[in-house]
């Protein structure tokens, strides 16, 4: 399957070397569901998230196929006084979707409103690490100044999500500085993107960009619906394709689909260690025992769950970051093997043991558990039910319970009521300092154990400690090397047993050119500024 | 009309009905393998000997897995449709027969019973619920539950069929002749109410047998590794593309096929019973 | 005309209590005070308690009555949290779509209904009423995710009108097999067999006696037919991309969103008392026209 990957990888790059590009035409594709929020520091869904993408102009942008930064309005930029102070010289030149210039005063006014509490901004909550203020001032019309209370080492890459708008305009959405603005919006149907005549950006030649002239997005809530769309030509672009979805379409020898290769998100699953959840105290004794949950891990065959319901198009997770994170990857992390022998030889350990098939721990109650996820994901509910057979193996009975999402989340962030859970985490950011809420043990987002006034074991302290250190220590190479440590404590523990990571999936329309897919977020729409269609006439006949 | 003709298609009707609720009975049995085995180097495999419908995408038999989920759904299915019938039998009854106030009461109470958000409801129940709830316990719940909230709309047709019957006639003039009460209901009223009741039966199975499957969208209805006829219907949506082309290899529609045949025999026996 | 004030009044008292009793049901389902927000990793504790204290202003349920009352009574329908938008503006732009698709799946679901039944009692066929049988059976047997993606198939399109006719397939049946019982049982009925027996028409008999028997229960169907409607659009809006009233009811009940879904809900309650007084008044009308 790989093999025959390799030439789908390749078709973009051939398109990229093809002729000159044709301006014109309108890109449509879908959405699935209603963007939340029109108000970029706001968004937190993706639909609002991908239309802050496609409108809103950043100081800097993390290119998603070198995994790289790169100037957009700032022209450069430096990090001083160990991420104290942040020096940034801005575009000159540049104008607002309005006429309006852009101008360091743009840039205040936006640090102003991002780290407003009153509006609750998720990406200004990056910004204040401690309690205290950020500042941030003008150096003259194209240089900011911007002070942190506390070190802010990977503050670059937070800017790549920072949308800036114009201190003139009070609609944030009036006056933009991305490739596109939003023209037109039929709540439930559609949104129509429409090209920014002032972006800033031109290509080798000199023409303006962005070459298309607008993006239509539909609202279409079914996947099955927009494949079928997409076949038919009335979409030329599909992101996270499901695999079934994908081979299905393959089968059919339809053209365009792309294996991005593994992406960010994750699959994981972990138990219940909440001292105050209202679950039996011998499951609260299984669930707190390094062992059992070891045991647990090498009784999954990961090997399968990606055979059968990736469809070979996921690859079992060796821990907490995927191997697409090329930079924080801890490459001497190896995915647990499937080894139910092994498992029960550590459930003996502490005292399990197998009687007529069934696991008993030592004081003889059967082993079982309920697995929590959410109803409605196909692919989590075949994981389930494969874990239910793995884990039969060795004599433990499973229950799976799908609940609807905020009941699921009633659960696992209020009343505890829970022994285990499946769920995945998506679109994660590359760099640690996004998931500090995740591995603090103080944090509301520590899910197997949140909220924990203290660290209630050695290596949840010493997470807290290297993950503390990471965030304030500005050699790159240091950073790594804390944030490896903590993987491989996480590779150790299991408080989250990883069980895949899912490979980016991609339909993209042969009309379509200079698209450079990534497994990163926005995928296939990372660089929409520069796509094109081969022939303007086919983007207006479909 | 057609005797001849009538006789050999219900005969036909009850024998098909017999031996798929038999089936279902004996699943234990008949089934060649355990419902929830997976073997999964034959995953999505098509119909064989060994795997007499093929089997799923986790590899698990569909022959057995369609046994099991019928003895389920069938049967609790059958049980609900008889606890919502009764239910809209007793409640518009009552109503039409005594009417006044409790005509009143009643048809407000239906009213709300059909404009209120049952879901949420449904949400609570879910949610009061053990996370390790039996799965076949599950699914029990999920059937009663269907039964106790669908009989609003048939009650207000059975308290209007009632209503009709006392102002007619016939029951005029046995009310006149003095006949007991009961004996008005059981003689004059409850006939009149037959056809309602009994299309609201019929109708009512396939609707609670779909509708379970919706409610694992709930967290109800149905759960891993159990099989139902619900959950074996939907599993047909993931078959769209090919649906789309119309090109659905057979056996998969091998659940569509058995509920479509109960469903349709249960209609061609009914309706003899009322042309008769 | 003072039964139909009388009609109306009721309804308003009842509107009320379903706007009450759904608050509640919303208000003590699981989930209420969760966002999915909560999940963002990016947030620090201080935003997540913002975010919780938000959320939880709607929670007293009396106050938010209230609350929301007054700003009824001002003209104000609140604003819908998982929407991003006021309330009235999303009703505005949904009520079209949805009454076209009840409507149309309506008049399918009883144009067919009628004649198939109509048919089936005429001419008394086993081979026409196996075949309806079966047909309806299918109709039946069929989840609703597969009849839109057939309907999707044969249509080309998706939308309010395919909607509609995925909402009138899936009453037909339901339609038909009352209609057809009850006339059925017309025709068995003693007055009938003796006009029968005196050689009248069938047309005849039909309109001057089966008909009459079996009205007034098919219009009370009719008046519960409107509930199934729009129960019916709740799934097959979401699934056929149709943006109604349907659409919304869901996805205000998954976001657990009380100002949208307490609006929501009182637009389909007043549809439903509505239809149901309009068919309670036309039986009490024909009984006394039959009956004088």
């Amino acid at each position: 399957m790989k093999k025959f990957l390799g030439p789908c990888l390749l078709l973009p790059a051939l398109l990229l070397a093809l002729g000159p590009q044709k301006p014109g035409g309108e890109l449509r594709l879908a959405l699935q569901a209603e963007p939340r929020t029109l108000d970029p520091h706001l968004a937190a869904d993706e639909p609002s998230d991908l239309i802050r993408y496609l409108t809103s102009g950043v100081l800097i942008r993390l290119n998603r196929r070198t995994q790289r930064l790169e100037p957009e309005l700032a022209t450069s930029w430096k990090l001083s006084d160990g991420g104290r102070k942040l020096a940034i010289r801005l575009r000159e030149g540049v104008k607002f979707s309005d006429g309006s210039p852009f101008t360091s005063q743009d840039v205040v006014h936006t640090f102003q409103r991002l780290i407003d509490p009153a509006r609750n901004s998720p990406v200004g909550d990056g910004f204040r690490p401690g309690s205290g203020h950020l500042a941030c001032q003008a150096q003259g019309d194209y240089a900011v100044s911007i002070e942190f209370p506390e070190p802010l080492v990977s503050v670059e890459k937070l800017l790549d999500g920072v949308a800036i708008l114009s201190s003139g305009s009070s609609q944030p959405e009036s006056a933009v500085l991305g490739p596109f603005y939003l023209a037109e919006r039929k709540p439930g149907v559609y949104l129509r993107l429409q090209r920014n005549p002032n972006f800033w950006k031109r290509d080798d030649r000199g023409t303006r960009l962005p070459y298309l002239d607008s993006i239509r997005l539909e609202i279409q809530r079914n996947r099955d619906f927009e494949l079928l769309r997409f076949r038919r030509g009335e979409f030329h672009l599909i992101n996270n394709l499901d695999a079934q979805a994908f081979e299905r379409l393959k089968d059919e020898s339809a053209g365009g689909l792309l294996d991005l290769g593994v992406s960010t998100d994750s699959e994981q699953m972990w138990f219940n260690m909440t001292p105050a959840a209202p679950i039996p105290a011998y499951k609260k004794a299984w669930f707190r025992s390094r062992n059992f949950r070891r045991a647990i891990s090498e009784a999954i065959n990961r090997n399968d769950i990606v055979r059968i319901v990736y469809k070979g198009h996921a690859a079992p997770a060796a821990g907490a970051v995927p191997s697409s994170n090329r930079f924080w990857f801890n490459a001497n992390l190896k995915p647990p093997a499937h080894k139910p022998s092994a498992a029960l030889a550590r459930l003996a350990q502490d005292g399990f043991r197998l009687q007529d098939g069934l696991l008993k721990d030592s004081a003889g109650h059967d082993v079982e558990f309920s697995i929590l996820t959410n109803a409605g994901n196909k692919s989590r509910e075949k994981m389930a039910a494969m874990i239910q057979q793995d884990l039969k193996a060795i004599g433990i009975r499973v229950n799976v319970a799908a609940l609807d999402f905020p009941s699921l989340l009633e659960k696992i962030s209020r009343s505890f009521n829970y022994e285990a859970c499946l769920l995945g985490l998506v679109n994660v950011d590359l760099d640690p300092n996004l998931q500090m809420n995740l591995w603090l043990s103080s944090s509301s987002n520590h899910q197997w154990n949140p909220n924990q006034k203290s660290p209630e074991t050695p290596w949840e302290a010493e997470v807290d400690r290297l993950m503390r250190q990471q965030a304030s220590d500005p050699d790159p190479a240091q950073r790594k090397e804390a944030f490896d440590r903590v993987q491989e404590i996480v590779a150790e523990e299991v408080p989250f047993i990883y069980l895949v990571n899912r490979n980016a999936l991609a339909g993209v329309s042969p009309a379509l050119e200079n698209v450079q897919p990534s497994a990163l977020w926005p995928q296939t729409l990372w660089n929409a500024e520069r796509m094109s269609f081969s022939s303007p006439l086919r983007a207006g006949s479909r | 009309m057609t005797g001849g003709f009538g006789r050999i298609l219900r005969m036909l009707s009850a024998t098909v009905l017999g031996a798929i609720v038999a089936a279902g009975l004996l699943a234990d049995l008949i089934a060649p393998w355990p419902y929830e085995r997976q073997f999964r180097e034959f995953t999505n495999a098509p119909p064989s000997s060994q795997f007499p419908l093929g089997t799923d995408d986790l590899g698990r038999d569909r022959f057995s897995r369609l046994l099991h989920g019928t003895r389920i759904s069938l049967l609790l299915a059958v049980v609900a449709a008889v606890l919502a019938t009764a239910a809209a039998a007793i409640i518009g009854g009552l109503a039409g027969y005594y009417g006044g106030r409790w005509d009143r009461v009643v048809t407000d109470g239906t009213d709300l019973m059909l404009s209120l958000p049952w879901l949420f409801v449904l949400l609570t129940v879910r949610a009061m619920l053990p996370l390790d709830v039996a799965p076949a316990a599950s699914v029990a719940i999920t059937f009663a539950l269907l039964g106790l909230l669908d009989w609003a709309g048939p009650a207000r047709i059975v308290r209007t069929g009632v209503r009709e019957t006392l102002d007619s006639a016939f029951v005029l003039a046995a009310r006149s002749r003095g006949l007991a009460r009961p004996r008005i209901l059981l003689y004059h009223v409850l006939p009149h109410l037959v056809p309602v009741l009994t299309a609201q039966f019929w109708i009512s199975i396939p609707i609670f047998i779909l509708a379970e499957a919706n409610l694992g969208m709930l967290g109800l209805g149905v759960t891993e590794p159990l099989p139902s006829w619900g959950g074996l219907l939907r599993e047909l949506e993931s078959q769209s593309t090919a649906i789309l082309s119309l090109s659905v290899p057979l056996w998969l529609l091998a659940p569509v096929g058995v509920l479509l045949a109960v469903v349709g025999c249960f209609q061609i026996l009914s309706t003899t019973e009322v042309t008769s | 005309m003072s039964n139909v004030l009388r009609g109306l009044r009721r309804i308003l008292v009842l509107v009320v209590v379903v706007g009450l009793l759904s608050a509640t049901f919303a208000r003590f389902a699981p989930g209420f005070d969760v966002d999915q927000d909560q999940l963002d990793a990016r947030r620090s504790e201080d935003s997540l308690a913002r975010l919780r204290e938000a959320r939880l202003s709607d929670g007293n349920v009396v106050q938010f009555y209230a609350k929301t009352l007054v700003g009824y009574l001002r003209g104000d329908l609140g604003f819908s949290r998982s929407m991003g938008q006021p309330v009235g503006d999303l009703l505005k732009s949904r009520l079209v779509p949805t009454a076209m698709a009840a409507g149309t799946g309506l008049a399918f679901a009883w144009l067919a209904g009628l004649l198939l039944s109509l048919i089936a009692v005429f001419r008394q066929n086993r081979f026409f009423d196996s075949g309806t049988a079966v047909f309806n059976g299918f109709l039946l047997c069929v989840p609703a995710s597969v009849m839109a993606l057939l309907l999707l198939l044969f249509l080309g399109s998706q939308g309010a009108f395919p909607a509609g006719i995925a909402i009138g397939l899936v009453l037909c049946p339901r339609i038909f097999q009352y209609a057809r019982n009850l006339f059925q049982q017309g025709y068995t009925a003693t007055h009938v067999l003796a006009a029968r027996a005196k050689g009248l028409t069938g047309q005849r008999i039909f309109l001057g006696h089966v008909l009459p028997l079996a009205a007034p229960q098919l219009i009370s169907l009719g008046g519960v037919s409107v509930s199934q409607a729009l129960s019916a659009a709740i799934p097959m809006e979401m699934i056929l991309n149709s943006p109604g009233i349907g659409q919304l009811a869901w996805q205000a009940a998954l976001a657990r969103d009380l100002s949208l879904l307490i609006m929501v809900t009182l637009v389909m309650s007043v549809a439903i008392l509505l239809a149901n007084m309009v068919s309670d008044l036309l039986v009490h009308h024909l009984s006394r026209e039959q009956h004088s």
